[in-house]
């Protein structure tokens, strides 16, 4: 109640009529129409973005193409993918770099192959490579089939054998 | 006579977020979302077979039913006891699956008493999975059994 004849007293009369204590000058409110968009914290979540992307970008820089419906096992202790000479196992057939090769003549491409690699090597004044043979199967795939080419390669002189796999 | 000039810089910042905007847009074109890798294995036969020799070392076999048959050669002397637990073991599989666990649990359990044990020789029947075969080699080298190798059939 005090307040309210506080209120009352301090009440100027004007020409106009009563004064508002609340809005002496009046209810006018100047509205400004141009909306400011703050760009900081939109710069901000790219730069994080960004960065995360370049950190986790890979540095091998290895390409290898994985068939349409190839499921490859998945291991945690594994080595870093070096590209060699690739044997893919897709539908019971043998590809050796992308060209289907037979059963019966696998062991004599491989052993093209290994001399073709040693000959390039001696041309290029290059230390005779670790003559190594990368497979690429379904996880699905028989080691019946695994074996052909394992046993093709011992005979054709290869000394490791790179199993493809995706990394836990 | 004072001049009331502005000298507050604003710094436009939208160039920079199209920058910004292309490079997230190529970096998600190239970036690589599964890490791809190799398992490597040396020959176990041939002229280029791994020397296996006189050094100790693990077999496992695996056969089309999932069960793996653990023995341990060229081993060094040990207790009798611990001899018979590790020396040769048959793991029977789980609901027709392998029993990795076991198999870890009891590779881990060699490791600890043949501490120098570096070489597994894997050595898996005709229809055993490639997946399979895999996984038990991944397991060996969870357990520092570093050089692997593929018996063929």
């Amino acid at each position: 109640m005090s307040v309210f004849n506080s209120i009352l007293k301090n009440i100027k009369p004007t020409t106009s009529g009563v004064r508002s204590v609340l809005f002496p000058n009046g209810n006018k409110r100047k509205s400004n129409l141009a909306a400011t968009v703050i760009l900081t914290s939109l710069v901000d979540a790219f730069s994080i973005l960004v960065i995360y992307l370049l950190v986790s970008l890979s540095h091998s820089g290895e390409i290898l193409y994985v068939s349409k419906g190839m499921e490859l096992p998945e291991a945690a202790h594994v080595n870093e993918l070096k590209r060699t000479t690739l044997l893919k196992i897709e539908d019971s057939k043998y590809f050796l770099e992308d060209e289907e090769i037979g059963k019966s003549k696998l062991v004599k491409k491989l052993h093209t192959l290994r001399k073709k690699i040693i000959s390039e090597d001696r041309e290029n004044g290059v230390k005779e490579s670790d003559l190594n043979l990368m497979i690429q199967a379904d996880k699905k795939v028989p080691f019946k089939l695994l074996n052909t080419v394992i046993r093709a390669s011992s005979h054709a002189g290869f000394d490791e054998i790179k199993f493809t796999v995706l990394a836990n | 006579m004072a001049s009331n000039k502005n000298l507050d810089t604003e710094v436009n910042l939208v160039p920079f977020i199209s920058l910004l905007s292309v490079l997230i847009c190529a970096l998600l074109l190239s970036a690589v979302w599964v890490q791809m890798a190799s398992l490597d294995v040396k020959q176990s036969v041939g002229s280029s077979g791994a020397d296996i020799g006189k050094q100790i070392s693990l077999w496992t076999r695996i056969d089309n039913k999932g069960s793996l048959k653990v023995s341990l050669k060229n081993s060094p002397r040990l207790k009798r006891s611990i001899r018979r637990k590790i020396t040769s073991i048959r793991i029977p599989p789980v609901e027709g699956l392998v029993d990795y666990e076991t198999f870890k649990t009891h590779v881990h359990l060699i490791k600890e008493n043949v501490p120098d044990l570096k070489m597994g020789m894997v050595q898996p029947s005709a229809e055993v999975l490639y997946d399979d075969m895999i996984q038990v080699m991944d397991t060996l080298r969870s357990e520092e059994v570093v050089d692997l190798g593929v018996v063929p059939l």
